[in-house]
């Protein structure tokens, strides 16, 4: 019966099917014919190497979804098929067919039009945007179909998605002003590698979600139940998407380590007879009020990469008194040896950082420091030379169609060249390194490590959007200061070579470095060039 | 075939049924009557679990209502006057829709069931005409040879022409199957319904069968040899009671044409002449009505 429903489906809904899948199609072979103009151009934003779905098309898609669902509206008293010896299973897996058939078979056959016009496999193709329309039938299409399951017609949806707009939206506007406060407080996974976590979650939530209201409303007719749920799973997920506490995150993150117990032998211990960390001079006279503390790292695997992904410090004083110093991202450890940790003050939060500064006590007096570090460690996967303005290459079997760089210098650690190439799909995993093969003397590379997204298990398969591949490269000189030789526009015809890194454990380590001074461990300022 | 045990339905604050039980029997056409409000539909769609009862019981086809699985459906035949169809649909393709639904259907019976009811059938049901709904929704009610066919105001709305072809497309059936009908009416559906249960404000006044009500109702006419004038108490089943020069007239809602003299006589002196006629089922339905509505709930059940 479920293909009688579907039938039924068809003949009411057949134009705007129609003109969805031609707006889908003609969107794609437009996306194709445009970027096809641009190949010998450089792609600076993933999203082009993908179809672009347009704002219109999503309006479109949840328009056709809303008619599928309301053939056949579950609340109210009226509709033909509660007379019908209909049963509620065939039902809603005929409005499921429905949706797959009118909404992602065209989205399908959009992407691959778009994808054969770049000629890559198809077998790859096919299975990335399997994968995708799979992601977008779960996080997006069967919500869509739950939220109009719980009403009676287009008018009710339409003002029960501006009422749901309008709640996101102070909650996005509170999100977006308390964001950093409630990081501070409580050091959320938001906009960290363990981001697939909390995206995961709110994800896991909004499907198990959408199945309870799809079961509550096919099988037991409970509208107002549904509505009820659908409130406190929409919460839920906002809860859980931007709010997922970073422990939580990290400690889910673990479970999924592929290597777990690689990283046992790593120790980072706070080096005292380290040099102090080098900058050039700033355009303002006034020193950075930044802390490097010198560390020293031992029992990293050869060719491993070592990351802290957040690092927490607080300060004891003399008279036992505490507070929370400092939260901070990204410490990048490329071998055994010396580094450095960089203390900012809490510069997710500048409330915090200012409270931190103002201390008296932080800029006066010895205090101890306890550092607690979040880390994870990467091995390599694959090598590539290329040129800097480098031709189509592979990487861990993907195709990268384009690339492109330039140089940027500043005064900061921000000179740097950076590297981009257009991966379709996004390989995985996306954590890359770029150095210079030949640097010129008498410069040597500092690797840095860029990861596009987050260490996520299925991170470039299912992300819809895709993403590009996006590191940098950095020239040191004999002071260690980071910067580049004069003239050095001429590195754009030097090789490079692109390591991609997999995350393969996550661990913690403390450190406790007892009194210190904080005049003692800010920047040193070397002469310019 | 159907068994309602003191069913209660809530909306928000208002009770819409209030205890209401009766029965239908197998083979029997039963008509709900009741005044717009009195609760038949909300009863009618409790009985196809369409609504749920706030509380009671509720048996149809030997299955609570609340449970009525697709096996029931495919052997209830509805019609309403409120249902909605697919509109875009023409009426073939609707009713192409419906057919693999029921395992019994009859391909003979429906192309004779939509001559006799002269259905266009390329024409989209958005199209239709009111009458032509209704008469689309007969149409798509009978070929499967349903047990129960439960009808729910099925000639609101209809010009004679259309309610005379329904009630035909309807009398060529009924023979076969049990008819629950709700309606106010009544002169169309007193040549098909052989019982009936009159609902006011959610409650069952009586059920009883057609035979009965009509034996039991009288408009009686009594001529007094002086002015008239109304009894002090009512006596028991005389309504619409009114006094005009020296003629009494009631309707007696117990009648027995041995017992009426002595009843009267007993009630009221100088009784000269005494005319009881017999009452259409519209008349008793409009007199039950009134009586109902200037009644206490308790002396309602007199009735």
């Amino acid at each position: 019966m479920i293909w009688n429903i579907f039938k039924k489906d068809w003949k009411l809904l057949w134009p705007y099917a129609a003109l969805f899948a031609a707006v889908q199609i003609a969107a794609a072979v437009n996306l194709a014919f445009r970027s096809g103009a641009n190949r010998s151009g450089a792609f600076n934003n993933a999203a082009d190497v993908i179809p672009v779905v347009p704002v219109a098309i999503v309006i479109g898609g949840a328009y056709l979804i809303g008619l599928i669902a309301q053939q056949d509206a579950i609340p109210g008293v009226r509709q033909d098929w509660l007379v019908r010896p209909i049963r509620r299973r065939d039902l809603l897996l005929a409005k499921i067919l429905s949706v797959v058939l009118l909404i992602h078979i065209p989205m399908l056959a959009g992407d691959l039009l778009y994808g054969a016009a770049y000629h890559f496999p198809l077998g790859q193709l096919l299975e990335f945007a399997v994968s995708r329309n799979v992601f977008i039938l779960l996080g997006l299409s069967l919500p869509l179909l739950a939220f109009f399951s719980l009403t009676k017609n287009l008018k009710e949806a339409i003002a029960a998605a501006l009422a749901i707009a309008g709640v996101s939206f102070l909650v996005l506007m509170f999100s977006d002003v308390y964001h950093w406060q409630v990081n501070w407080i409580y050091r959320i996974a938001q906009e960290t590698g363990f981001e697939w976590v909390s995206q995961s979650a709110a994800n896991l939530v909004l499907l198990v979600g959408t199945a309870s209201i799809l079961m509550l409303q096919y099988f037991r007719r409970r509208t107002l139940a549904s509505r009820f749920v659908t409130g406190i799973v929409w919460i839920g997920y906002v809860l859980v998407l931007f709010f997922l506490p970073w422990k939580a995150a990290f400690a889910i993150g673990e479970k999924f380590s592929s290597d777990s117990g690689m990283g046992e032998r790593v120790d980072v211990s706070f080096d005292p007879s380290g040099a102090r960390y080098k900058l050039m001079p700033p355009t303002q006279s006034e020193i950075p009020p930044e802390m490097y503390l010198p560390v020293r790292i031992s029992g990293l695997p050869s060719d491993a990469y070592l990351r802290a992904d957040l690092y927490f410090t607080r300060a004891v004083f003399a008279s036992g008194e505490s507070r929370d110093l400092s939260l901070d991202q990204k410490a990048d450890f490329s071998a055994n040896g010396p580094g450095y940790l960089k203390l900012e003050f809490a510069p997710l939060y500048a409330l915090a950082r200012e409270e931190a500064m103002n201390d008296p006590r932080v800029k006066t007096q010895p205090m101890q420091l306890e550092i607690q570090l979040w880390m994870t460690l990467f091995k390599p996967v694959d090598s590539s030379g290329m040129h800097s303005m480098g031709a189509p290459m592979k990487i861990n079997g993907t195709d990268c169609i384009l690339s492109s760089n330039y140089v940027s210098t500043s005064w900061d650690d921000t000179s740097e060249m950076e590297v981009q190439l257009g991966c379709t799909p996004v390989p995985k995993p996306y954590c890359y390194t770029a150095v210079f093969q030949n640097p010129p003397a008498p410069y040597v590379n500092r690797p840095s490590m860029n990861c596009s997204g987050d260490y996520g298990p299925f991170a470039g398969r299912l992300l819809p959007g895709g993403s590009s591949i996006s590191t940098v490269t950095y020239l040191r000189d004999p002071a260690g200061v980071v910067r580049y030789p004069s003239g050095s526009k001429d590195l754009f015809k030097s090789k490079i070579t692109l390591t991609s890194y997999r995350p393969v454990d996550h661990f913690t380590r403390k450190i406790v470095i007892p009194g210190i001074r904080h005049s003692e461990w800010t920047a040193e300022i070397v002469p310019a060039n | 075939m159907i068994h309602v045990e003191n069913l209660w339905k809530t909306f928000r604050r208002h009770d819409a049924l209030r205890g209401l039980s009766f029965n239908v029997e197998p083979g029997s056409a039963m008509a709900l009557i009741g005044a717009n409000g009195a609760g038949k539909t909300t009863t009618l769609k409790i009985l196809m679990n369409i609504m749920e009862p706030t509380r009671g019981h509720v048996r149809i086809l030997g299955v609570d209502s609340r449970r009525i699985s697709p096996k029931e459906l495919s052997q209830i035949g509805y019609v309403a006057e409120s249902q909605e169809f697919p509109g875009a649909l023409t009426v073939a393709e609707y009713v192409d829709y419906i057919r693999p639904f029921y395992p019994t259907w009859d391909r003979d019976l429906e192309t004779s069931v939509r001559r006799q009811l002269d259905l266009p059938p390329k024409r989209r049901i958005r199209d239709l005409s009111h009458g032509m709904r209704m008469k689309m929704a007969l149409a798509c009610a009978l070929p499967f040879h349903p047990k129960l066919l439960i009808l729910d105001e099925p000639f609101s709305g209809l010009d004679l022409l259309v309610r005379e072809e329904l009630m035909q497309g309807l009398l060529g059936q009924a023979d076969e199957m049990t008819v629950l009908i709700s309606s106010h009416e009544l002169d169309e559906i007193a040549g098909m319904t052989t019982d009936v249960a009159f609902i006011e404000e959610g409650r069952l006044l009586f059920q009883e069968s057609m035979g009965g009500l009509a034996d039991r109702f009288r408009e009686v006419r009594v001529t007094l040899d002086r002015d008239a004038t109304l009894p002090i108490a009512n006596p028991n089943g005389w309504m619409n009671i009114q006094a005009v020069g020296s003629v009494l007239t009631f309707v007696d809602g117990h009648y027995s044409e041995r017992e009426l003299g002595e009843r009267v006589r007993k009630q009221i002196d100088g009784v000269r002449n005494i005319d009881a006629e017999a009452m259409t089922l519209r008349s008793i339905f409009t007199t039950l009505t009134r009586h109902a509505r200037t009644k206490r709930p308790a002396e309602n059940g007199e009735l």
